[in-house]
Formats: structure tokens, C-alpha cells, sequence
């Protein structure tokens, strides 16, 4: 028990002091950036509150008021009513949601001073904060009214305030005004920190400017791309920007060097606001098109700045803003520069996919991958290698760039498509054995890219000579010499072509000579096989085909074995009958007939045994005499008697 | 007594890992709290959606107005006595393309007075004049640029005078021009 109690100790004793050591602090001011300290769009947009909403927000943060400071003071003296009095001879405060100066309350002041300058409330509220605390303040000081936003008084002698612009509603009016001077570029109101893109006229010169660290000038500062008015408009306010310390720091506390001007601005609004980006990101940067002729408008006022633009521009969207109720989508150049300015999202399409009047194979010509035309993403791990072939279905063109989708892709509405640039036309390919076939069923003559099939019905048994090939999808095709002529796209599937059949000749099997010396040929490729046959030679033919209106046989060793070796019958001729050395008569020893020597079959008769003839030539086929009449030798008839029958 | 020597020891090692767990914990909290407060500060997080947080106010922007208000005080405290100081001037150079721009920074609030600006190269020299504008907190001069081909290129030397509300102030700065 005793040791288990030690182990327990000590392995918590460890994981405790595990846990501890590894925790890490966080970063203090997600979001901030120096460049861009809030949009545009936020910024002007004087409707997020009404007076009402701003009176109960300063209720929320007030929900007490020492009105007559009975607390303690937080800097000695008894109790704040005692040294108010001491100090500033006032032993009662008014805090920011009571406070009223000509006749109106603060919230109403700040209202009317966000609607006639077109600045957004918030923007006036989080001053009143970062400038004097006025609106956390439960026992604010007329001093702190006197000087609410900070305006007229030198960083450096923040106390020594010029007396043109004290009081309330003098100090929020004047930074409002000059918030709506530098928004508007008003040419009378002297500015500097230009946003980068713009010409400062002081200078002659864009890009970046200088912001100090801190009024210390030993505190240096560094040159920033400034991205929009507003920041500008906050830096001419208060003209520092917080160093890595400050932005590290927690609120409330100080740093050598540190400026906490913008960045508190930037906490308390992101804090009480929730976000100075009026404009968001896309996740998916996009091009779209419009579907009407339409402005550029300031989505917080409606305010036309620019248009119209003709219908069915294509503009690329890096983010939008959602602004009295309705979605605005900013273009990729006024989110670079920081324009405020976007198109109402009714007025925008996705720039369509447009069918192709047919569906047509292609084929890649490089190494690519799909991309979103609309996007531009792309997908480098889904190579698709040179050579490959696509059925291209739609075609989408986006900044000027065609792209093809393939028939997969807008059956499964898939976005994705390959730039037109990197698919070419698939070429017939030569036949290698260019020959003479045979069609198998009746059949139409396709066009393979795209399906289209010609009007005319082939019939079964047509043979045409094919030269050319094609093999889409995993299908081939067969084109005829004459398209391949042509150079038509048509073709036939091959699997509906054979090679010409062979014809079994049964009992019409026959024998013939070789006229002159030759060789069988291939019947694929035509090319001689086998050896010489010398002129005269006996071959017992068993089998033929025509092709192409030309006979050709197969001897019957052939025709047993399947070899396709075949003899053209213009090179093949009946086997001669030759004289006898002397006329001769013969007996028939019994009933017998006239054949047709080189096939067997009966000519004439029956010749009834005893019969005697008088024959004048012979034949010899397959081992056998023949013996023809002096009449049918007279008549050059190709009929004889069996010598088997016959006798002398 | 062997017997109670040993259970003496045990004892002894019992309250030392106690203790060092109590230690352990107390480090724990420690940091806990430390990092709880840094998460409270942390809160500052843009995740892009508006509101309006009608809910009191944080203990940290309670302490910050506090602070911003004790600031206000001490100022006004200071008062006047600033007012025969010289003004606090911060000059900054930056070459951009073929002109140099001078930014320039004072420690006044005035729309009245005037800048000098003098920028010397070897034994080249050349003299620009600005008025001031005021910004709500500071003010600055109207802007200087000089072009490169003003002054020989190499290390050029800027000195800027500021003259306001019978007050003068200056800086300078240097910086490398090609």
C-alpha cells in the first residue's frame, strides 16, 4: 500500500510538473495587420448601430456609475468624490451613457456625428475608449470629456490640448470630419500614409510609408504598405504603429517603445465588434460573369463608384461583404488596392460550361492535370500523361483561355476541365496490313471522336479495303481507302468487319496446275510464303474466297490446317489433257460415266460395260489416268473416262 | 527498533514526495493562472463576423481605460510646461526608385509653421522648404522628395528644421543612395 501511495506521489509529482513546464503563451492580436488595420467598408459603415444601440451598449459597460464617487480612488485621496474634488473640482462624475451636452445625450451625439460623416458608430465608440476610457469609465472626469477623442493634442504633451477643439461633441465632430476628409481624399484637408497605391502629391511618389514605433523617434519605426483609406485615416490620427512588443503585450500593459494607439483600436473593435474585415477572403478566389450590365457600388451606402460594366464581363472575386443584406463580391484588383467598392453577388453568374454541338474524343499533347477554369485550381497529383484520350463535352472559355471538359466531368458535374491549348485532334493511324475485309452485319459508317454515324446502311458482305485505323476509347475502327483518300472522318467499328470467309468447296473441290511458277501468298498481308511452285504443278483445291471480285484457293492441306496461304486463281489453270501417242479404242468393263477430271464429278452417261470408244488424249490427276473420246477431244470438252474403267 | 527505523524512513520519503507534490501543484496553478489571464487577453481573435458585445466589460478593459485615464491625468498635470521646449522632430529616408522621400514627424499640433529641409551629399548641398500641417496628435511637413540626380549619389546627410508656435525643433538622418 505503502509503495503504491510513493509511485501514485511521485508519477503525479512528475506529469504535473510535464504538464506545467509545457505550457506555452499565445499571441496577443490575432488578425492584426499594420497594413490594413480595418476595411474600408467597415469603416464608413455609419447603419451597424442605432442611437438606441449605442446608448444600451454604453449601459452594458457602465452597468454602475459612481456617480458620486464614493468609491475609493484609485490614486489615493480618499474616495474619488474627494479627490476629483482635490484635484479637478468636480466631486461627482457623469459617465459616458449619461453624459449630455447641448441637449443631447452622448449616444445621440455619436450617432448624429457617424450619420452626417458616414462613419460607422463603432469606429467613434472604440476612439472614446482608446483616447480618454471614456466608455468603461464609472467616474469619468470633465477633463476626459473635454479632450474625448484625443483630438489637438500632441502625443508628446497628450495634457497640452489646443482649445479650438475641446468638448464632446466638438472632439467626435472633429474626428469624424477629418475621418470622412481623408476617406473622400478631400484635396483641402492635408494628409500623409497614403495607401501605397496612390500618388502622395506631397511627394510625388507611391508605395510604402514611414510609421514610427512610438513618438520616441529613438524608437525607429519602419515603412509599411499601407492597403486602404481607413488606415491611412488611423495613422494621420494617431501616425504609430505598435512594434513586436506591443502586439505581444497584454492590453493594459506598457513596453519600451510600445504605441498602443492602433492596436488597442484594432482589440477593442475586434473585441466589442468582432471584426474590423468588412471584406473576407474567398476561400476560393473565383471568376464569374455578369448577368446584367451593372455598377460598383460602396456595399454600406449603395453608393454608384463605378459602371456600368456590360454584361457578361468576367471578373476574377477574391472577397466579398455581406452589407444590407445583400452579399458583395469585390474584384481581385479593388481587394489588392483596397477599394471599397463591390457588385451586388444577384448580379453575377458562374461563366457557363457550353455544350459542343458534338462530343468529340481529343487527345493530350503534354503532361498536364486538371484545373477549375472558374478558380484556377489545380490538381498536379492527378497527372494526366501525353497522349491520353478525352472526351471533350463542353467548353468554357474564362479570361480569355478555352477550356474543354471532358463528358465524365459534366455527367458527374464536376468543375474541372484541361485548357484547350493541350488537347489536339487524335490522327488515323496507317493500317499496317492494309487489306480488304469483309462486313459482318449490316452497318453504318461512324465517325469515332464523336459517334455521328453517315445515313447509308452497309449491307452484310460488303467488303471494302481498309488502309487507315483508329482506336478510340478502347474501340478500333477500320477506315475504308477511299475515306482514308477522302480523308473523311468516317470509319467502321471493327468489330463488326472479318476477314473475307473462306468457302469450304465440298464435293465442288477441285484440281488445277499452277500456270507458271509462283508462290502461295499470305491472304492478310499478300505477301509470298512458302516456296516456289513450279509451272505445272497439281494442287487439289479444297477451299476459296473472292475478294474483291478475284478467286483465290486454298489447297485442301491448307484448308485442313487453317493456314491462310492461298493461290489467286488467275495464277491456276485446268490441268492439260495430252495425245495419246496413238489413238486408241477401249472397252468399258463397266458401267461407268463421263467425270470432269479434276473434280470427279459426272459429265455424261451412264456408259454400259462392253461399250468401246476410240480415245485420243489422257489426263493425269491425283495418281489417276483419265482418257478423253476422240469426240469430246474434238469437241475440247473437259470430260474423260475413269482408266480404272476401261481396258484394251 | 530495526523495524520502527525502517517505517521512520518511509515516512520521512512520504512527506518529502508530498511535499514535492505540493510543489508540483502549486506550480501548476501558478502557471495555470498565468496562462488563464494570457488567454483572457487572447480573446482578441478577428474570426470575421460582426457583433456588438453588449456584456460588461473585461477586467482588461477596465485596467487599460484606467490606464488610458491615469495617462490623460499625468498629462494634463504636465500641463504647459512643454511649452518652451524644443519640439520633438523625426526625419526618415527612403530611396524609391529615382527619388528619395523625407517623412517627417513633430511633436506639435500646428497647422502654422515651417520646415527646412537640407540635404547635403560630399560637398553638395541642396535646400527644400515645407510648411506644417497638424494631424489631430502630431504634425508634419508637407511632404519632401528630392530626385537622385539632385545631389551626387552615395551617402546623403538630411537635416530638417522645424519652426512652430515660436518653438523650433530638428533631426536628422542618413541613408545610402544608388
Amino acid at each position: 500500500m505503502k509503495e503504491i501511495l510513493v509511485k501514485f506521489v511521485a508519477i503525479t509529482s512528475i506529469a504535473l510538473l510535464a504538464v506545467a513546464l509545457s505550457t506555452q503563451p499565445v499571441s496577443a492580436a490575432t488578425g492584426w495587420d499594420a497594413t490594413s488595420i480595418i476595411d474600408d467598408v467597415v469603416f464608413t459603415n455609419k447603419d451597424t448601430m442605432s442611437a438606441a444601440d449605442i446608448q444600451n451598449f454604453l449601459v452594458s459597460k457602465v452597468p454602475t456609475c459612481d456617480t458620486y464617487g464614493t468609491q475609493t480612488s484609485e490614486y489615493g485621496g480618499g474616495t474619488r468624490a474627494q479627490w476629483g474634488q482635490a484635484n479637478y473640482g468636480q466631486s461627482t462624475f457623469t459617465c459616458l451613457k449619461d453624459y449630455v451636452e447641448g441637449g443631447k445625450k452622448a449616444s445621440q451625439i455619436i450617432y448624429d456625428t457617424a450619420q452626417n460623416f458616414s462613419i460607422n458608430p463603432q469606429v467613434l465608440l472604440v476612439l472614446l475608449q482608446k483616447e480618454q476610457g471614456l466608455v468603461t469609465d464609472t467616474w469619468p472626469l470633465n477633463i476626459q470629456y473635454r479632450s474625448a477623442t484625443g483630438y489637438g493634442c500632441p502625443d508628446s504633451t497628450p495634457g497640452v490640448c489646443a482649445s479650438d477643439y475641446y468638448g464632446f461633441t466638438n472632439q467626435v465632430n472633429w474626428a469624424a470630419r477629418m475621418f470622412r476628409a481623408i476617406m473622400n481624399d478631400s484635396p483641402t484637408w492635408y494628409k500623409k500614409y497614403y495607401p501605397y497605391w496612390v500618388n502622395d502629391p506631397s511627394t510625388g511618389t507611391t508605395g510604402p510609408r514611414y510609421v514610427q514605433y512610438n513618438p520616441d523617434a529613438g524608437c525607429g519605426g519602419s515603412w509599411l504598405n499601407i492597403a486602404n483609406r481607413s488606415t491611412q485615416a488611423l495613422y494621420n490620427y494617431t501616425p504609430y504603429q505598435p512594434n513586436a512588443a506591443a502586439l505581444n503585450a497584454s492590453m493594459g500593459t506598457t513596453v519600451y517603445c510600445g504605441a498602443y494607439g492602433n492596436i488597442n483600436f484594432y482589440r477593442y473593435f475586434v473585441q466589442w465588434f468582432g471584426t474590423v474585415r468588412g471584406y473576407v477572403p474567398l476561400d476560393t478566389p473565383r471568376w464569374m460573369q455578369l448577368n446584367v450590365d451593372a455598377n460598383k457600388v460602396a456595399p454600406s451606402s449603395g453608393t454608384v463608384v463605378m459602371g456600368p460594366i456590360a454584361k457578361n464581363t468576367q471578373l476574377l472575386f477574391t472577397s466579398k461583404v455581406y452589407a444590407r443584406g445583400i452579399w458583395y463580391l469585390r474584384s481581385d484588383y479593388d481587394t489588392t488596392y483596397g477599394l471599397d467598392r463591390g457588385i451586388d453577388m444577384s448580379n453575377l453568374d458562374e461563366i457557363p460550361y457550353n455544350d459542343l454541338p458534338n462530343t468529340t474524343y481529343m487527345q493530350l499533347s503534354a503532361n498536364t492535370y486538371k484545373v477549375n477554369p472558374r478558380t484556377g485550381q489545380g490538381y498536379p497529383s492527378q497527372s494526366l500523361p501525353s497522349g491520353i484520350q478525352y472526351q471533350v463535352a463542353q467548353s468554357i472559355t474564362v479570361n480569355g483561355q478555352q477550356y474543354y471538359r471532358s463528358a465524365y466531368d459534366k455527367q458527374n458535374n464536376s468543375e474541372l476541365a484541361i485548357p484547350s491549348s493541350l488537347l489536339q485532334a487524335i490522327p488515323y493511324q496507317n493500317f499496317e496490313n492494309p487489306r480488304t475485309l469483309q462486313v459482318k452485319s449490316a452497318t453504318k459508317r461512324v465517325n469515332p471522336l464523336t459517334g455521328e454515324q453517315d445515313s447509308t446502311v452497309i449491307p452484310a458482305g460488303t467488303q471494302y479495303k481498309f488502309t487507315s485505323k483508329m482506336t478510340i476509347n478502347g474501340q478500333l475502327y477500320y477506315r475504308t481507302e477511299q475515306d482514308t483518300n477522302n480523308n473523311t472522318s468516317l470509319a467502321i467499328l471493327a468489330d463488326n468487319v472479318i476477314e473475307v470467309p473462306y468457302t469450304n468447296l465440298g464435293e465442288n473441290s477441285i484440281w488445277l496446275q499452277i500456270k507458271s511458277d509462283t508462290r502461295k501468298i499470305d491472304d492478310q498481308s499478300g505477301a509470298p510464303v512458302d516456296g516456289t511452285l513450279p509451272a505445272g504443278t497439281q494442287l487439289h483445291l479444297t477451299s476459296s474466297r473472292i475478294v474483291d471480285g478475284a478467286t483465290y484457293y486454298r489447297t485442301a492441306y491448307d484448308t485442313q490446317y487453317g493456314y491462310n496461304k492461298v493461290i489467286p486463281a488467275s495464277l491456276l489453270e485446268q490441268i492439260p489433257f495430252t495425245p495419246l501417242d496413238t489413238p486408241r479404242t477401249m472397252t468399258i468393263t463397266r458401267d461407268t460415266y463421263k467425270v470432269d477430271p479434276s473434280t470427279s464429278k459426272h459429265t455424261d452417261g451412264p456408259y454400259s460395260k462392253g461399250s468401246t470408244i476410240l480415245f485420243k488424249t489422257k489426263i493425269l490427276i491425283n495418281g489417276m489416268w483419265y482418257f478423253r473420246s476422240d469426240y469430246d477431244t474434238t469437241n475440247n470438252s473437259y470430260q474423260a473416262i475413269s482408266g480404272d474403267d476401261l481396258s484394251w | 527498533m530495526r523495524l520502527k527505523k525502517t517505517n521512520n524512513k518511509s515516512l520521512v520519503i512520504t512527506i518529502i514526495l508530498v511535499v514535492i507534490l505540493l510543489l508540483g501543484l502549486g506550480v501548476i496553478y501558478f502557471v495555470y493562472q498565468q496562462d488563464h489571464d494570457k488567454k483572457t487577453h487572447d480573446k482578441v481573435v478577428d474570426n470575421g463576423v460582426s457583433k456588438v458585445d453588449y456584456s460588461k466589460p473585461t477586467n482588461d478593459e477596465i485596467q487599460d481605460g484606467q490606464s488610458t485615464k491615469q495617462e490623460s491625468i499625468e498629462n494634463d498635470k504636465q500641463s504647459q510646461q512643454d511649452d518652451q521646449q524644443p519640439i520633438s522632430v523625426t526625419l526618415n529616408g527612403l530611396q524609391n526608385g529615382d527619388q528619395v522621400i523625407f517623412d517627417s514627424l513633430a511633436q506639435i499640433v500646428s497647422n502654422e509653421g515651417t520646415c527646412t529641409l537640407t540635404v547635403t551629399s560630399g560637398s553638395s548641398k541642396i535646400t527644400k522648404t515645407a510648411s506644417l500641417f497638424a494631424s489631430p496628435s502630431t504634425s508634419s511637413c508637407r511632404g519632401f522628395s528630392v530626385a537622385t540626380n539632385e545631389l551626387p549619389k552615395g551617402t546623403w546627410k538630411a537635416v530638417l528644421t522645424i519652426s512652430a508656435d515660436n518653438r523650433t525643433g530638428s533631426a536628422t538622418t542618413s541613408l545610402g543612395v544608388n
